[in-house]
């Protein structure tokens, strides 16, 4: 697969762990050139030495951090030929259980961010003549999860967020998709609060492929719809979940 | 129990449009309303017209909404259901909605909503359960472009119905989402610096039923959510749009004409 995204300019948000950063360095393993940011200095180098990408330190919380970072990224690459944004916040709890801080910054990092984001950058894709965005939301967002509810509610917005740009960016050659992992390890461990450890996961319910998922899963889809392979495809939310969401009862696979 | 009658139900948003309607119908069924809003003129007028409780409150303020539960209760000695209604609408794509319009937006249509809930739950649960209704829009199945950030934030509202609608299942809390189309006179208010939303209907491409939504056709659903009869309807997520959204061809002429 070397070379399916040869050349390309990519601005990864949330680079520093989980998802993000399996995306980091596959996209530079595929011949893209990587700009990613994150909250953490000493992952973010940790990453840029093994890939090749370069870090920016950025908050994606911070209207002003979108735009400098964005910016950067275009000064470093001499343009833009992708965004992908993959920064994200989790909180435990339902609806009721969520503070109303909790929610607001759930709603800054999984919604505001990548609207943000994808703001400031469609002018630089239009200027490269066309591109591709993708955001990260969740399984969560297709089908919601009662103990992660304030979560499920953003990821639910940002699917509405990827086709509504979808839409009005598809007559500038730009794409916009969707991905929607399931459980996946390492995945999801930074909070509103601060970085968790990975708790138990053995009571994890299995997917009808037989595993939890892996942050590389999500990294080939997410290459797939930045590459070539993918020109026609835009506005669709893809479930990578291991066939979880294909029904009510998708664990009774391998029970 | 069967109706609205003597039911205790709050409605935000209750000084025009939908919400207007539905405090109508609930007083009309025999419930007890309070219902908020910002503008008190108007407040007044529905108050009068209705014999429901006005409670002066702006949505997007966290501590008015908290102070508006409070007077809630303690003017109807509890509560056994909230109607999530009070909304702003922007006109736009996403790449034309400023910063604070958006951050405006999320507050009213999505937080608000959020908060109320959080707010109402226990007092409904206490009580020995209840519902509560949102007043989503056909835009939270499928998003309209040319209203784009109202869209991702009515999705949002969908979700939140479908989470408290889990979380409430146990405790006899029932949540539902309904997802008006079209409907006149619909939702006004828009963020600041924008001017009001006023579209006028005889653009709008009319549904195959041939005719525009009214806030009564939404009333007497919210009417039916609320009462111990529709004690099935959980999680549900219902269009009310005239078959708008029932397929492509429907959907796709709507958001051509709203551009």
């Amino acid at each position: 697969m070397s070379g399916f995204l040869e050349g390309r300019r990519a601005l990864v948000t949330g680079g520093t762990s989980g998802i993000g950063a399996s995306l980091v360095d596959r996209l530079t393993a595929d011949g893209a050139r990587v700009v990613f940011t994150g909250r953490d200095a000493g992952r973010g180098k940790e990453v840029a030495d093994r890939s090749g990408a370069t870090f920016v330190a950025a908050d994606a919380a911070s209207e002003e951090a979108v735009d400098r970072s964005v910016d950067l990224a275009a000064e470093e690459l001499g343009g833009l030929d992708a965004l992908v944004c993959v920064a994200g916040v989790i909180v435990d709890g339902t609806i009721t259980q969520t503070s109303p801080g909790d929610w607001q910054a759930l709603l800054d990092v999984n919604l505001t961010a990548p609207y943000l984001y994808s703001r400031r950058c469609l002018p630089l894709l239009r200027e490269s003549g066309g591109g591709s965005i993708v955001h990260v939301s969740s399984d969560a967002g297709v089908w919601g999860e009662e103990e992660i509810g304030a979560y499920s509610v953003t990821k639910a917005a940002l699917v509405t967020l990827a086709q509504m740009l979808a839409v009005e960016a598809g007559p500038s050659g730009i794409r916009v998709n969707a991905v929607c992992p399931g459980d996946i390890l390492p995945g999801m461990l930074t909070t509103v609060s601060g970085r968790e450890r990975p708790g138990d996961t053995s009571d994890w319910r299995v997917p009808p492929m037989g595993r939890i998922g892996e942050a590389a899963d999500v990294a080939g889809v997410v290459s797939f719809l930045l590459g070539p392979d993918s020109v026609f495809v835009t506005g669709t939310a893809l479930l990578v979940d291991g066939g979880m969401r294909a029904s009510y009862r998708a664990w009774e696979a391998n029970a | 129990m069967s109706g609205p009658d003597g039911l205790r139900i709050l409605v935000t948003g209750g000084t025009s449009g939908i919400g207007r309607g539905v405090v109508e119908r609930l007083r009309t069924d025999g419930a007890s309303v309070v219902f908020t809003g910002r503008d008190a003129a108007r407040g007044k007028d529905v108050e009068t017209a209705t014999g429901a409780i006005f409670v002066q409150a702006d949505a997007s303020d966290a501590a008015a909404v908290e102070g508006s539960v409070a007077r809630t209760l303690e003017a109807l000695g509890g509560l056994d259901a909230l109607v999530n209604n009070a909304g702003m609408i922007l006109q736009g794509s996403i790449e034309s909605t400023p910063p604070a319009a958006w951050r405006e937006l999320l507050a009213v249509n999505l937080t608000a909503g959020f908060l109320y809930s959080r707010a109402c739950f226990s007092p409904i649960r206490d009580g020995g359960g209840g519902s509560i209704v949102h007043i989503a829009s056909d835009t939270a199945i499928r998003g309209i472009p040319s209203i784009a950030a109202y869209s991702v934030t009515k999705a949002g509202v969908r979700m939140l119905s479908d989470m408290l609608a889990l979380e409430g299942a146990p405790v006899n809390v029932r949540s539902n989402a309904v997802c008006p189309g079209d409907v006149a006179p619909g939702v006004q208010a828009t963020p600041a610096g924008f001017s009001d939303h006023a579209e006028d209907p005889s653009n709008w491409t009319l549904p195959p039923a041939g005719r525009f939504g009214t806030a009564a056709d939404v009333a007497a659903l919210v009417a039916w959510l609320v009462c111990e009869e529709a004690r099935h309807m959980n999680g549900a997520t219902i269009r009310i749009d005239a078959g708008m959204g029932a397929g492509i061809a429907a959907g796709t002429a709507a958001g051509i004409a709203a551009d």
